[in-house]
């Protein structure tokens, strides 16, 4: 089994539930797993390597790592108050509302979202821990103060710091491993159709033609969502 | 005698893009993207 890996990561928890289900098959039908990282495997596209049992950097520029979390958004809460915009919310519990994009930043929101992201890098940081052991070098590297710092690094760094095993295209070292005579097959996804490939985003559901302009407005909302996540990691 | 070399298969499972939370609701969904909604079936498939 080979996971085929070109992604900057994302939600924590999408990756981890992807992670787990290929870790439960992979025990259960007692299947070897490889993960090859193309141009990225970083934050949740690392976590996604993780759950081989080899990863392999398809070339010295593969870039790996990544393991740190970030939150971030918009707020306006000054623009808001100039055009006579007011936020109406009503909640039970106090905790209800946090980090309204139309309010000042509140140093409680700050400390509460502060302590979510410390507890998440923390589930990464085991999973990584769990996954990679002994593999990680610890002789040279302090783990939370070197490695589990965010920082992205090319294959042969990474592969010092013990996050890969070893920087090449994955079908030659199967062959390699398995025999000339190793065959593969992939496991393609659907994609998406003509609107959908141009804003960078797919259709998974029927478009609804009624709604077009709404569609398009949120597809291309997607779209500079996906370009941002990409963006530390595009060099042309 | 027959001389059959056995081939093995190695499965291989395409994980690219974004790693985006479900969305739901109808319209577009997030997709050059990767969710577990959208990889699970195939990824059985390819244990299978």
């Amino acid at each position: 089994m080979v996971l085929d890996i070109n992604s900057p990561g994302g939600s924590p928890t999408q990756s981890a539930m992807i992670g787990d289900h290929i870790r439960y098959l992979a025990e259960k039908k007692g299947v070897p797993v490889y993960a090859s990282a193309q141009d990225v495997a970083a934050s949740g596209g690392y976590w996604l390597a993780c759950a081989a049992d080899e990863i392999y950097a398809a070339a010295p520029s593969s870039m790996v790592g990544s393991i740190g979390v970030i939150s971030g958004g918009l707020a306006y809460p000054k623009l808001a108050k100039k055009l006579g915009i007011e936020q109406r919310i009503h909640t039970a519990g106090k905790s209800k509302s946090r980090m309204s994009p139309f309010e000042e930043e509140k140093a409680e929101d700050v400390a509460w979202l502060r302590e979510h992201l410390e507890e998440t890098h923390n589930f990464f940081k085991s999973w990584v821990v769990e996954r990679r052991g002994v593999k990680l070098n610890i002789e040279e590297y302090d783990l939370d103060n070197d490695v589990f710092t965010g920082n992205v690094w090319h294959a042969p760094e990474a592969h010092k710091i013990g996050l890969i095993d070893a920087i090449g295209a994955y079908k030659p070292a199967l062959q390699k491993k398995f025999g000339d005579n190793v065959a593969f097959k992939t496991f393609e996804g659907k994609s998406g159709g003509l609107i959908s490939r141009f804003m960078g985003v797919s259709a998974a559901t029927q478009i609804d033609m009624d709604n077009v302009g709404e569609q398009i407005v949120q597809a291309t909302l997607l779209a500079a969502k996906n370009e941002q996540i990409w963006a530390p990691y595009t060099m042309r | 005698m027959f001389n059959r070399s056995i081939k093995s298969t190695v499965s291989v499972i395409p994980l690219k893009g974004a790693i985006a939370a479900s969305m739901g609701g109808g319209g577009f969904n997030q997709s050059k993207t990767l969710s577990f909604d959208g990889t699970e079936d195939r990824i059985a498939k390819a244990f299978n």
